[in-house]
């Protein structure tokens, strides 16, 4: 792990020291510094963080390639209670780690990205089928997206014809979801690094009188851990998928339509293996709808729909048919303030996720955040059995 | 017998100069679909004023005729640092609806908004949307209200009323009066009129350039009279049909 993080900041940096010193146009600096503090929200507050962060990001262009590098200097303490004691153990810690470093070549018809970035498909809102190639850091949600998503090192090569893109994803080494997700003694066991391991995918993208579309595949790896017994021990694994996805958005008067869809083809296309998650469909359907000039509301329905259903063969967590519906209410004073809010809830487990995000601009470029992020709910549901990373956050950022 | 000829000369006289009075819609055929420019580019200081508390906003401006009647836009923000890189493209359409886009950076994500609610603030700005787009020849209807006097020059007054209710919804306008200057073609001061029929705001054209031998509204001040706060357009580095690339009026260069 430690050898992979060695890599990823020599890669970075390799691609700043080239940056620099190739291309004759003159760079342009900027970045943030942002002080922050995460207190948890439920006892024993196993995740409480305060720090520092200082990004400096790097961007160089000329006609033919433009450099991009961004890095975060961490200095952070976190407290980490375990269940069991009642003495916090505090951690501190710098981190210089890269957040994006790419480079990225353009001619008339075609773009090529090359490094560490973020890619995301799909159109609806916070909840997206399609998207399974950056992962999540659920451990870290916060205002900022770079908090809890993590760019992966990829080629990604964007060619572009009419109103039309095709879009074609290589992502040489896989790296899970961050979940929390510990099990003393259970080993986790990624992907081997080989050539036929490499995920891959496509994506055609177009529109249509006022409807914007696409229709995409991947070929990867779940992102989420499965948990399998092997030789008397535990370990954490992660399946080969394929992805085959829809996604459309229509603007209508003050509605704009959205829709998304995947089809997902397991390892266990028969549905007799308990330990592998079957095939399964799944698709969201909602509507931004413009309340005023300055209040939005996404309102979004969820539903996903296990095949191959076979009775006594099924893990005892898994349902044939989930359904959620999310929201997401935003208020925005441009230039003030702004207030958000979004939500998950599970219809069957009546288990929930709070995302209230409030931003008070004090001066141009100087931002206050404050929110939280609250999971609840029974035990054993989705979000009930991550309430230990309920927390709030507090963050000054100033950008420059 | 002579007051009589003379009476009928002067009808005779006058008569060709009323009928020769262009009405309010082709006064402002005039203004809105200027002759002379393809495309633009620009740099635009917005300065907003509000309860003595200043925000400025830079930003870089494409636009162009995509067809005689319809435009495309594209704005990105310079400053300040944590709006950088936001961007604004704007698509319009004769027949259906509008598409607009919004490019956030810190989303790394383009994300379609509604074409309508064009009344909403222009970040922050006493600006709406909808002010600062092309404003459509067919969302209103004109009526000169004749020749009036603005600051020692003779300016035609027009009268727009929406043309529907539902641009009196999208726009927040119940009525817009317009100043125009019939040398320049171009408007010298508006008011805006709220749904309630009250007035809202009030443009002043502080500054007008002739670029390219058209004439092009650099600096414009928008006060807005219900909140007392006001708003400053400074357009900078303008330049007039430079074969702008069709490219820039996508959501790939949106997001780059």
């Amino acid at each position: 792990m430690r050898k992979r993080k060695r890599q990823l900041i020599a890669w970075g940096f390799f691609l700043l020291v080239l940056g620099a010193n190739c291309l004759p146009a003159a760079p342009d600096f900027q970045g943030y510094l942002k002080f922050f503090a995460h207190p948890g929200l439920t006892s024993p507050y196993r995740f409480n963080r305060f720090g520092t962060r200082l990004q400096l990001t790097l961007k160089k262009s000329q006609q033919l390639v433009d450099l991009f590098a961004s890095f975060n200097l961490d200095l952070d303490e976190r407290y980490r209670n375990s269940s069991n004691q009642i003495n916090p153990d505090m951690m501190t810690s710098f981190k210089i780690y890269p957040v994006e470093a790419y480079l990225f070549f353009h001619w008339s018809n075609l773009d090529l990205r090359l490094g560490k970035q973020f890619i995301f498909w799909g159109r609806t809102d916070w909840i997206n089928p399609t998207d399974n190639i950056t992962p999540w850091d659920y451990t870290n949600i916060t205002a900022e997206i770079e908090d809890y998503r993590l760019a992966v090192n990829a080629l990604r090569l964007n060619w572009y014809f009419g109103l039309s893109n095709l879009e074609i994803v290589f992502v040489p080494y896989f790296q899970p979801n961050r979940t929390g997700l510990e099990i003393p003694g259970a080993q986790e066991e990624l992907p081997e690094q080989k050539p036929s391991n490499w995920q891959e995918g496509l994506r055609f993208s177009s529109g249509w009188g006022g409807l914007n579309f696409s229709l995409s595949y991947w070929r990867g790896f779940d992102l989420f851990p499965s948990v399998v017994p092997e030789n008397k021990a535990l370990k954490i694994k992660y399946y080969p998928q394929q992805v085959l996805g829809v996604d459309f958005d229509y603007a209508y008067g003050h509605f704009v339509f959205k829709g998304e869809g995947a089809y997902y083809r397991t390892q266990d296309s028969t549905g007799f293996d308990p330990l592998v998650r079957n095939p399964f469909i799944y698709y969201v359907l909602g509507s931004d709808y413009n309340l005023s000039s300055e209040v939005t509301l996404n309102l979004q329905y969820v539903e996903k729909r296990v095949l191959k259903w076979q009775p006594g063969f099924m893990s005892p967590h898994e349902k044939k048919v989930t359904r959620s519906v999310s929201a997401r209410l935003a208020y925005k004073k441009e230039g003030y303030y702004s207030l958000q809010l979004i939500g998950v809830y599970n219809l069957a487990d009546g288990d929930y996720f709070l995302l209230p995000i409030f931003n008070y601009e004090i001066a141009d470029g100087l931002n206050l955040y404050a929110g939280a992020t609250f999971f609840a709910g029974p035990e054993n549901s989705p979000f009930g059995r991550n309430k230990d990373f309920s927390r709030a956050f507090v963050e000054i950022k100033y950008s420059f | 017998m002579k007051q009589i000829l003379s009476l009928i000369i002067i009808v005779f006289l006058i008569l060709p100069l009323v009928s020769q009075e262009p009405t309010g819609r082709e006064i402002m055929e005039k203004v809105i679909l200027k002759t002379g420019w393809q495309d633009m580019e620009a740099e635009i200081t917005m300065t907003i004023t509000l309860r003595g508390r200043q925000r400025i906003r830079k930003i870089k401006m494409y636009s162009r005729k995509r067809t005689e009647t319809e435009s495309d836009m594209v704005m990105k923000f310079l400053y300040p640092p944590d709006v950088k890189g936001t961007g604004f493209l704007l698509i319009e359409h004769d027949q259906g609806e509008d598409e607009r886009y919004l490019y956030l950076p810190a989303l790394r994500r383009i994300r379609r908004i509604a074409a309508s609610g064009q009344g909403g603030a222009f970040m922050g700005s006493d600006f709406s949307y909808y002010d600062i787009g092309k404003p459509k020849l067919n969302d209103w209807q004109y009526k000169n209200l004749g020749l009036v006097k603005l600051k020692g020059r003779q300016c035609y007054q027009i009268e727009a009323l929406p043309a529907t209710p539902q641009i009196e919804k999208d726009t927040g306008y119940s009525r817009i009066i317009h100043w125009i200057d019939p040398e320049k073609w171009s408007a010298l001061q508006a008011e805006y009129y709220d749904r309630r029929g009250k007035l809202w705001k009030v443009l002043e054209i502080k500054e007008i350039q002739k670029i390219n031998e058209v004439w092009f509204q650099t600096h414009l001040l928008m006060k807005n009279v219900s909140s007392g706060g006001q708003s400053e357009m400074k357009f900078e580095k303008i330049e007039i049909n430079k074969g702008l690339s069709p490219q820039i009026f996508t959501q790939r260069y949106l997001s780059r």
